[in-house]
């Protein structure tokens, strides 16, 4: 049905078929569709440190290579993708938690720090780390929500939560990183 | 309130606070205040900033290699049908193929013209035979030209004589009588008998 199809034109339900019966051309072009977006997703939730990244991008990619069978056709890849990414952070998470290292979570911002005006890009640091200060439930809806820009239908069934509990996190999160940045006055 | 409300989302999105309409800004402040609303479109505004640095190629690489050594495991005879090897091999194993088929062929016809029909004798199986005589027998009745049937089975002179039937068919070979004390376990091809029987029949 899909053999004349091009690569890059198939859906990512097709590629993953196709990925489990040994396509490696499949594979590339699934990795060429979502690396850069889940490199992205992998920095933000693990504090803009571009290495980390790397090896859950890596590890993430493997889990398909080695497991491609644990992907359930009939649900949306992309879904099923961040499912698996958050899940991974969270683990990591939890391993923070029971190895804390110096300087993995931000301290809060003193007040000599308080600039005159809004710098954009300092205000966008302050923000990764007022975001990794964040639990990571509402971590994760924010980062999805306005990062990853995925709806609030996709987020609750990436984290296996009602819609409604998707927009409570959103907003507690607005809320709790507009407190933290409070520093930088809107003129 | 404790929800986004996906009207003041898509607003935060898309207009700052200034360019709200009266309406729209009276709407808003009943869900939050001027200063969160700015603080709020700020924050939507630099999180969906995309991120500079992609992954590095070294993750990719990796990658394919695993990709490819799943391959292996696998499907191994695909991988084998798939692989690439160097021309000059695939040449070199061409003309391989094709020298020993030619000088396969050419022996084989070679064989056919050669060949001729001929009596091949094969011995599978030698038999010695060892007669011991202990005693002298005078006349030996031969069937002939059957021969061997006198060495096959060695009848007694009485008994002959005693079956017409069988006496009327034979010839009576004159033989030097045995001297007493002559060796009797010489080689067939020496037996004195066995010579007379053979220039009989010639």
């Amino acid at each position: 049905m899909f053999k004349n199809v091009p690569y890059d034109k198939l859906s990512d339900e097709v590629l993953m078929a196709r990925i489990t019966s040994g396509n490696a051309q499949a594979f590339n072009t699934l990795y060429t569709r979502y690396s850069r977006r889940m490199h992205a997703f992998f920095s933000r939730m693990l504090g803009f440190n571009s290495e980390k990244a790397d090896d859950f991008l890596q590890e993430l990619f493997m889990k398909i290579i080695e497991k491609p069978e644990a992907f359930d056709c009939s649900r949306k890849f992309s879904t099923w993708l961040y499912t698996v990414a958050g899940n991974m952070c969270k683990n990591e998470y939890r391993r923070m938690e029971r190895h804390p290292q110096t300087n993995q979570i931000p301290e809060e911002p003193g007040e000599d720090s308080i600039p005159d005006r809004i710098d954009f890009a300092l205000f966008r640091t302050e923000l990764q780390e007022a975001l990794a200060r964040l639990s990571p439930e509402h971590r994760e809806c924010f980062v999805l929500r306005y990062q990853e820009e995925l709806s609030t239908k996709e987020i609750s069934e990436i984290m296996d939560c009602p819609e409604g509990t998707v927009r409570s996190r959103l907003f507690y999160a607005l809320r709790r990183l507009a407190d933290q940045l409070k520093i930088f006055e809107i003129k | 309130m404790d929800k986004m409300h996906p009207e003041l989302e898509r607003l935060l999105q898309q207009k700052s606070y200034e360019q709200l309409s009266p309406e729209e800004q009276i709407w808003v402040e009943t869900h939050c205040s001027p200063e969160e609303y700015r603080q709020f479109a700020l924050l939507i505004r630099a999180a969906s900033h995309p991120v500079e640095t992609g992954p590095s190629p070294q993750v990719l690489n990796n990658l394919q290699a695993a990709m490819k050594a799943k391959q292996r495991r696998a499907f191994p005879l695909k991988y084998a049908m798939g692989s690439k090897i160097v021309a000059w091999q695939a040449a070199a194993a061409m003309l391989i193929l094709v020298f020993a088929t030619h000088l396969f062929t050419k022996n084989s016809l070679k064989q056919d013209v050669n060949t001729s029909p001929q009596i091949v004798y094969q011995i599978d199986t030698i038999e010695q035979i060892k007669v011991l005589h202990d005693t002298i027998v005078q006349t030996i009745y031969a069937v002939q030209p059957a021969i061997a049937a006198v060495l096959d089975t060695f009848t007694p002179a009485s008994v002959l004589q005693t079956n017409p039937a069988i006496l009327a068919k034979t010839t009576p070979i004159d033989l030097e009588p045995a001297r007493i004390g002559q060796s009797l376990g010489h080689s067939i091809r020496d037996d004195s008998i066995l010579m007379r029987l053979a220039g009989e029949v010639r």
